[in-house]
């Protein structure tokens, strides 16, 4: 093992040495909203043949469940390398009481290894999405720099609105500690896996990191990954009900004036 | 009041107790699920969503790699039965869980008593492989 650090009940491990180039990112593949970020970030890992490089634990927050993949055990939570990028993805969703310390430990892990951008994809849960061929993205940072990212490649700002769960406690910890957060929305199914939302999402990120990802066997496969991920979708959605995640449908006081 | 009344009101209390503990025990150790949507027969159980109306009952349905020209759908009493076979025959050949081929899709939905059941519509949405049964609400 080559670092580990506890941090707030959670466990962190690095088990090889890697070196992050700069400028970098974070992305953070958590589940969430039509499996938005769990998808993207997958696909990405996959697709650029990341390196695993560690996970994060929790003998507190997690139950007692070991990942096998290639006869291997894994951590619940994987960290994954390449050149100035970052993943990190979650095979269980995060509950309610874990999204708090989880947030702030990777917050915090981002400062540590001198992360430029921390970033967020997120499905935003919209009733109509059956009625909307392409689903639209929209964009939103903590920082100048984000800023400037998301308008070099045409990403309209999220405006108003509401955000529930993990990806909202990282963004205010994130403004709190001036790291920057980016953070990119697709609209989404609620409660069903939408992979064509996440082609959305990475045909932004891909610019954003400037790698060369080929979508369409995504594209292809979708109906095969809604299959293979309604388990996750069933336990993503029972926590976000937990975290009452019906807020985001709601109109902020802000929007009103 | 009545003893009728105290009984129906100690058994509210105890249902809001189960509730409040389990959401602790959830928020220490997580809200995981722990029953597979797939059988040994062969079956998937969909994702299902239930949204209340005013009116109605609208309940949709993620079938994705599903055969939708061999869907099935009864309304009996208050429950709602759909069967559905996919495409092509599905097998999770590295996952030792399951050596099963999978070719259809089942689901039994329950719903409150109000639903009129017998007056189910169906919507088909072909492009997204995702159904809306919408059922109405018996008339008062």
């Amino acid at each position: 093992m080559y670092y580990v650090e506890e941090y707030n009940g959670f466990t962190i491990y690095e088990t090889k040495e890697f070196k992050l180039e700069h400028p970098s990112f974070m992305l953070l593949g958590l589940p969430d909203t039509g499996l938005v970020a769990s998808i993207s970030s997958s696909y990405l890992v996959d697709a650029l043949k990341m390196e695993e490089v560690g996970g994060i634990d929790s003998y507190r927050y997690f139950p007692p469940i070991a990942v096998i993949h290639n006869g291997e055990s894994k951590m619940p939570i994987r960290i994954f390398h390449r050149k100035n990028l970052l993943v990190i993805i979650s095979e269980l969703p995060i509950s309610p009481g874990a999204i708090h310390p989880l947030a702030f430990m990777l917050v915090d892990y981002a400062q540590k290894k001198g992360v430029t951008h921390i970033v967020s994809p997120i499905g935003l849960g919209v009733p109509h999405r059956m009625e909307v061929e392409k689903p639209a993205t929209y964009g939103l940072s903590t920082s100048k720099d984000g800023g400037e990212l998301l308008s070099k490649f045409g990403v309209k700002k999220f405006q108003e609105g509401f955000i529930v769960g993990p990806y909202a406690v990282i963004l205010k910890e994130a403004k709190r500690r001036k790291v920057s957060n980016i953070v990119i929305f697709a609209e989404a199914f609620i409660d069903f896996p939408d992979p064509a939302a996440a082609v959305e999402v990475l045909s932004i990120l891909t610019k954003m990191f400037n790698v060369e990802v080929d979508l369409k066997p995504l594209i292809e496969k979708a109906e095969e990954i809604r299959l293979k991920t309604r388990e996750l979708m069933m336990n993503t959605k029972k926590v976000m009900e937990r975290m009452r995640k019906g807020y985001e449908q709601q109109l902020p006081l802000m929007y009103v004036f | 009041m009545s003893s009728r009344r105290i009984r129906d009101m100690l058994r509210e209390f105890e249902k809001e107790i189960e509730e409040a503990i389990e959401e602790i025990l959830d928020n220490i150790m997580g809200t995981y699920e722990a029953k597979p949507l797939w059988s040994k027969d062969g079956t998937l159980e969909p994702l299902v969503s239930v949204v209340e109306k005013e009116d109605k009952y609208v309940i949709t349905i993620d079938l994705p790699l599903a055969n939708l020209e061999t869907l099935s759908i009864t309304g009996k009493y208050n429950y709602i039965e759909l069967r559905c076979k996919l495409k092509q025959s599905v097998k999770l050949s590295d996952w030792p869980m399951s050596r099963t081929e999978f070719r259809e899709y089942r689901k039994t939905i329950t719903l409150p008593n109000d639903a009129d059941v017998a007056k189910f519509e169906i919507k088909k949405h072909v492009e997204y492989s995702i159904i809306e049964i919408i059922v109405p609400k018996k008339k008062t």
